[in-house]
């Protein structure tokens, strides 16, 4: 197609010429190189708050990996050293040490890597479950009844029952806990796909689409998919905050990550005790906490308005 | 208090006419200042004396949230957490004083025959059952007690709880507890003239006059007779509430004969007790008006509570040690006090036949543990200090425990104490507050060489990782593993034994013991009644009632499933302590005798570190109390009444309590 | 109506049916050494236990112990607790406890609906500016730091500088209760504040309040009468569920302060493997939540009357 500025400068009869017929223009439809990812990002870059908790976010999870590399203690190998407690930042320790007199530095560091992997995993995990279960759930209209038992089931059994016994049974570590959190984190996910998946199944395009015989797989990823983007995206954003808060409370209640992964949740947990007299044993882990947490609430939103087709024309 | 300090006379005759198997009653509480005129005081303390402080007539304290009451039945609980509320709610036979002596509670003295197979207790005839309110509802005789008895033992009516005292040593009480077993739901219906007709040893010649026999002389009944299952039990009452009814009573329902009653409880937050009006012991004894037992689900909190004066005591960790002991101006700096030991001999118990977690043998363990060199390094050669110092970061070396039995247990007819014939043949050297006893010129590097020669032999390899498994979420208990896993590593070396740490998520029994998971447990055992037989005997190769081969060593289990080769010394071993125990535990006319032949097995079992000596718990506190005022019996139920204690309004300081500590001492030797 | 509320009344019977099997099921998994504390186990012998276990009916097979805990249950026996208060039936153990969980609960339910909504509403009306920025503010932190965290500083400041009891008291629920009711209403402000603002900002863009303006009404005649009750409607919903399970009570808030309340029943239930009291519980939360929702159902449709309730409006 031509664009203004090709016509500029040049002569009224420079403009107009006669084209013969050609039978492929004349079948051509129009088209627009709207590219759904594209416009997406591009609404989210226009977010400077988002963009600017992204920059954070990411510098975060990088500066972790260079604070392990540049400290001068190693998680592995630190030594208790009762003499040692309790030193404020310094020099030496840069986070000062905690009651057993080890570095902190290292270990709130390597504790922020084990949350922020756990709460990814999960996110995508019960994402990717909880996406494929509603849409099913959503669409095939006679499992319906099936998976709603299902659900009220599962929901209505306290969580702490599971993450017990769960606990008591198969043990505990990162894998079991990533596992047991996205097999009950799913639920909430599915059952909003599925309500939206009920607002679009038969929408008039839907329908046609039917009619015309496309498959499935491709009316679901193709035409419904889309519009659950931004539904999906902030809850995942929300599931980030909401792991790392159930995660600090299954450690008070002994539920936790095994002892070889301290996480912040664990922290946070023990430093309960002594952080009046200590403030920097609380200070520095919670606002790592609060920075991921915030991060994620502001760019789920921007996301997710971003994501939704109908702010992109 | 229940405003009674003065030195009553009534209790100063009545604790010289008890017979007991203290010579001399010495005075509980009391400070420095008054030492010499409380020495032959009974019970009454005189607390104004001590600091200057008022005493104080409420008290707050607390519970950890794991340690809720659940029954409310003494016959029926076997838990200690149950126990601490349970004594200041009835009374039986005989109490404690702060020495740990037995004393007169409702039987006001007591003897034995010649062989000490027959003892006779003689019961005040002022004793009175009352309901919640205070309403007296029924008098005590003989016979309460042996419906306790008879309920105890019959294992329909008691679901064979607190059993095992009463059949081990009394005539006849195995023979009627197998009866009722037999009986079935029949033996609902009998009653202790059934249980006397069956010929157990125990008879009521009148209402005030209670006589034992035992199944062999047993020189320490009376330390037997203030358990829990020779409590008195109403039978106007169980016929009330029916058999499953009396069980379950709630505070409400039961009939009491102890110091307090229950004012009021709200599960897992409060308990508080009032002074019952019609106690026997009213006025020779001093109450609080109300004692107030909080539950606190976070002990982290206890700090701050005390701060704010919500607590009267509590038990200072080693963060919180640090935090004032760093800071000379800080308003607690003075106050804190050292406490006395409690009950718990801890030792790290070894598992001679360890299984992994899929529940195979784990050989590389076994045959480790199974070597005599490489258990002596434990004993030998691993330094505990700084995970002492997790305990008493002040004194951590009292809290070292270089022997199986607890101190303070018996003591023999010159007044010596039984652990220190032990330490004597063992040949070790006293407390000196800078290093280890056991440690003392010790060098273990002939030793691991020994070991590691050895156990290379039989195809172990090295490091040898031992497993130690602590509660999770618990995070002092994860710093005491930390620092004990530092200890492994700084006193054998990274090349010989690594510690590791596992998790079990509610119960140590249930997850790990009972599959075999542990390399080592520590475990403290606190003492049932006053003779060394109730710690050897945990510990023998064959004995039926031997607990600790059986559930936590389960050497036992090797024993019986036969040995590997690799085995064969350690069973020897283990052979030869059991004889040395037979022999002295059937020694029973000369205590002289018998004490020292038990002293001889303990130093042979120690010496071949059959089990490693851990710890005592001795911490330090900020308090309004005397600990040294309390109860502090080795064995029995009695610790936790909260009877005869003195208080100060003004917090203990150091200085006083190492006052006291001082009087303690020697009227201990005296 | 009415033959919609019963067939959903037993829909949601055979639900909780179904998890409470499932509970008991799984409560059974576990081996039996689990029935015994720690004491029990360290005493007992063999004989002992199995005789114990046999007294109590544990040792029967699965099924007919399932089927005699039907029974019970038509009875509406509920069984005693075997630890938590041993031999003391599991209503008495729960009846205490609601009470003192549903207390705070209402009040602080109270609470943060009038100041949530209050925020809410302030955050829309001063949309952009000042307040809704401190609104959202509050409403992120909240959210971000972790609960355990906020609560610690609630009771250092609450207790060590304003002198409230760090502890709840029977002998001063009064004063004790501030901290307890501080620390469940600062999350849930939060939320009302949320949710209230953004209804409200939906409902201000819609056709009709654009008409309301050119017809010359004013700006607090708009909010109130308009943009205020049409956004209450969706909030109304989530009143009942919230105010029902408020009986269940927060475990970290009471574990935190000791309040003697429904919360920490749960966990200490499980980790004390007190069977019955498990499974009753379960049953009782399984109730009040599809309880909480109907009523929610039923409220909304009363709020506003074009709403209404089809055969499958529940499950949506």
């Amino acid at each position: 197609m031509a664009k203004a500025s090709d016509f500029a400068g040049k002569k009224d009869d420079e403009l107009f010429y006669v084209v013969d017929y050609s039978p492929e223009e004349a079948e051509r439809i129009g088209y627009s190189n709207y590219s759904y990812w594209g416009s997406v990002l591009k609404n989210f870059s226009k977010n400077k708050a988002a963009v600017f908790f992204l920059v954070l976010f990411l510098a975060l999870v990088i500066f972790s990996f260079i604070a392990l590399a540049i400290a001068k203690y190693d998680y592995a190998t630190l030594v208790t050293d009762s003499s040692l407690a309790f030193k404020k930042p310094n020099g030496e320790y840069w986070f000062g040490t905690d009651n057993l007199g080890r570095d902190y530095w290292c270990q709130v560091w390597y504790a922020t890597q084990v949350s922020i992997r756990l709460a990814l995993i999960v996110a995508v995990g019960e994402s990717i479950v909880g996406v494929i279960f509603g849409l099913v759930w959503g669409y095939v209209r006679s499992l319906d009844r099936l998976f709603t038992e299902i659900y009220n089931l599962f929901d209505s059994i306290p969580y702490i029952i599971y993450m017990t016994l769960i606990a008591l049974i198969v043990g505990q570590s990162f894998t079991i806990m990533a596992i047991s959190m996205v097999a009950i984190g799913w639920l909430p996910m599915a059952r909003r796909v599925r309500n939206m998946v009920f607002m679009y199944r038969d929408r008039e395009y839907n329908l046609a689409s039917r009619c015309l015989g496309t498959p499935l797989w491709r009316v679901l990823s193709k035409n419904i998919l889309p519009y659950l983007v931004s539904v999906i995206i902030l809850r995942m954003a929300q599931s980030i905050p909401a792991t790392i808060n159930l995660e600090s409370t299954l450690s008070y209640l002994g539920l936790g990550l095994g002892i070889e992964t301290p996480s912040l949740g664990l922290l946070l947990s023990k430093v309960r005790g002594f952080f009046l007299d200590y403030p920097y044993l609380l200070i520095f882990p919670a606002s790592i906490v609060s920075i991921i947490s915030i991060a994620f609430y502001i760019m789920g939103n921007a996301f997710s308005d971003a994501a939704d087709p109908r702010n992109h024309v | 208090m229940n405003a009674n300090f003065e030195i009553s006379r009534r209790s100063f005759l009545k604790g010289a006419g008890a017979v007991g198997a203290a010579g001399l009653l010495a005075a509980c509480g009391g400070g420095s200042s008054s030492t010499g005129s409380t020495a032959t005081s009974g019970g009454a303390s005189a607390p104004a004396a001590s600091n200057g402080g008022k005493p104080l007539t409420e008290y707050i304290w607390y519970e950890s949230g794991n340690r809720e009451l659940e029954s409310w039945n003494v016959l029926y609980s076997q838990n200690a957490s149950d126990f601490n509320v349970i004594t200041n709610l009835w009374d039986g036979l005989l109490s404690a004083d702060c020495y740990g002596k037995p004393v007169a509670a409702i039987a006001s003295s007591w003897e034995h025959n010649e062989d000490a197979s027959v003892w006779t207790f003689h019961l005040r005839d002022d004793v009175d059952w009352c309901d919640v309110n205070g309403t007296v509802t029924g008098h005590i005789t003989s016979k309460d007690f042996l419906v306790g008895l008879e309920w105890v033992l019959n294992q329909y009516k008691n679901e064979a709880n607190n059993t095992s005292m009463p059949t081990q040593t009394l005539l006849g009480a195995q023979e009627y507890y197998d009866y009722t077993v037999e009986q079935g739901d029949a033996a609902a219906n009998l009653t202790y003239q059934d249980m006397l007709d069956h010929g157990v040893g125990v008879e009521a010649p009148d209402d005030y006059t209670l006589v034992f026999t035992c199944t062999a002389p047993c020189p320490y009944f009376d330390t037997v007779a203030g358990y829990a299952s020779f409590y008195p039990a109403s039978e106007e009452l169980i016929n009330t509430l029916g058999i499953d009814g009396f069980r379950a009573a709630t505070y409400a329902e039961m009939w009491y004969c102890g110091p307090y009653l229950i004012e009021e409880y709200i599960n897992q937050n409060t308990k508080s007790y009032i002074p019952n009006p019609n106690w026997y012991g009213a006025d020779d004894h001093s109450r609080f008006e109300r004692m107030t037992i909080l539950i606190l689900v976070d002990t982290t909190m206890a700090y701050q509570l005390y701060q704010n004066r919500e607590l009267d005591e509590f038990t200072l960790g080693e963060s919180t040690l640090t935090t004032i002991t760093s800071d000379p101006s800080n308003e607690y700096n003075n106050q804190l006090c050292e406490k006395r030991p409690n009950k718990y001999s801890y030792q790290m118990h070894f598992n001679y036949q360890k299984f992994d977690d899929d529940g195979n043998p784990d050989d590389n363990w076994n045959k480790a543990i199974a070597n005599t060199a490489f258990r002596q390094c434990f004993y030998r050669g691993l330094n505990l200090t700084p995970w002492l110092a997790r305990t008493n970061m002040i004194n951590p070396l009292k809290c070292e425990n270089d022997f199986y039995t607890m101190p303070g247990v018996c003591y023999n007819s010159d007044g010596k104490e039984y652990t220190e014939l032990v330490r004597e043949k063992m040949g070790l050297g006293a407390f000196d507050g800078e290093t280890m006893v056991r440690l003392r010129d010790q060098d273990i590097s002939a030793l691991k060489a020994q070991a590691m020669e050895e156990l290379s032999a039989v195809g172990v390899t090295f490091p040898v990782h031992a497993l130690y498994f602590i509660q999770s979420g618990a995070s002092a208990a994860l710093d005491n593993a930390t620092v004990l896993q530092q200890c492994f590593s700084d006193s054998f070396g990274d090349d010989f034994i690594v510690l590791d740490i596992g998790e079990f998520v509610s119960s140590q029994t249930q997850e790990v013991v009972n599959a075999h998971r542990h390399s080592f447990v520590v475990n403290g055992w606190g003492a049932d009644f006053g003779d060394p037989i109730n710690f050897l005997g945990q510990e023998t190769l064959t004995d039926a009632n031997a607990y600790y081969s059986h559930n936590y060593s389960f050497i036992s289990n090797v024993y019986e499933e036969g040995p590997a080769d690799w085995q064969a010394d350690l069973i020897s071993i283990y052979q030869k302590y059991e004889e040395m125990v037979h022999t002295a535990s059937d020694i029973v006319d000369d205590i002289n005798a018998r004490y020292d032949a038990f002293a001889e097995a303990e130093a042979y079992f120690l010496e071949n570190v059959l089990t490693c000596p851990a710890n005592y718990e001795v911490s330090w506190t900020l308090t309004h109390a005397n600990d040294y005022s309390k109860i502090n019996a080795m064995y029995g139920i009695c610790n936790y009444k909260y009877v005869d204690w003195e208080t100060s309004e003004d917090a203990y300081t150091t200085e006083q309590y190492e006052e006291f500590a001082a009087a303690y001492e020697a009227a201990m030797q005296a | 109506m009415l033959k919609y509320t019963a067939k959903r009344l037993l829909q949601s019977l055979i639900t909780i049916l179904i998890a409470v099997t499932v509970t008991f099921l799984l409560m059974r998994m576990l081996p039996t050494d689990y029935y015994f504390t720690e004491d029990q186990l360290m005493k007992f012998t063999p004989e002992q236990k199995e005789a114990a276990l046999e007294a109590a009916g544990l040792l029967d097979p699965i099924g007919e112990q399932l089927i005699r805990f039907y029974g019970q249950l038509l009875h509406l026996d509920f069984g005693t607790s075997r630890r938590i208060q041993s031999g003391i039936a599991v209503t008495r153990v729960i009846g205490s406890k609601m009470g003192v969980s549903l207390r705070l609960g209402v009040i602080s339910i109270g609470i943060s609906l009038v100041a949530g909504l209050l925020l809410g509403i302030a955050q829309a009306s001063f949309k952009d500016k000042v307040i809704d920025w401190i609104g959202t503010v509050y409403t992120v932190i909240v959210n971000a730091v972790p609960s355990l965290v906020i609560y610690s500083l609630v009771l250092v400041f609450g207790s060590k500088y304003l002198g409230f009891p760090s502890l709840y008291s029977s002998r001063n629920v009064g004063m004790s209760s501030v901290l307890p009711i501080v620390s469940l209403s600062l999350a849930s402000i939060a939320s009302y504040a949320l949710w209230m603002r953004r209804y409200m900002v939906d409902e201000m863009t819609r056709d009709y309040i654009k008409l309301a303006k050119v017809k010359g009404l004013s700006y607090s005649q708009i909010m109130f009468r308009h943009v205020l009750r049409n956004a209450l409607v969706p909030m109304v919903q989530f009143i009942p569920q919230a105010l029902l399970l408020t009986i269940s009570g927060s475990l970290l808030v009471e574990q935190f302060y000791s309040v003697p309340g429904m919360g920490p029943l749960l966990t200490d239930a499980i980790k004390r493997y007190d069977t019955s009291v498990v499974q009753t519980l379960v049953m009782f939360y399984a109730a009040l939540s599809i309880v909480g929702i109907f009523l929610g159902d039923l409220l909304m449709m009363i709020a506003d009357p074009r709403i209404t309730i089809s055969g499958k409006g529940g499950s949506r």
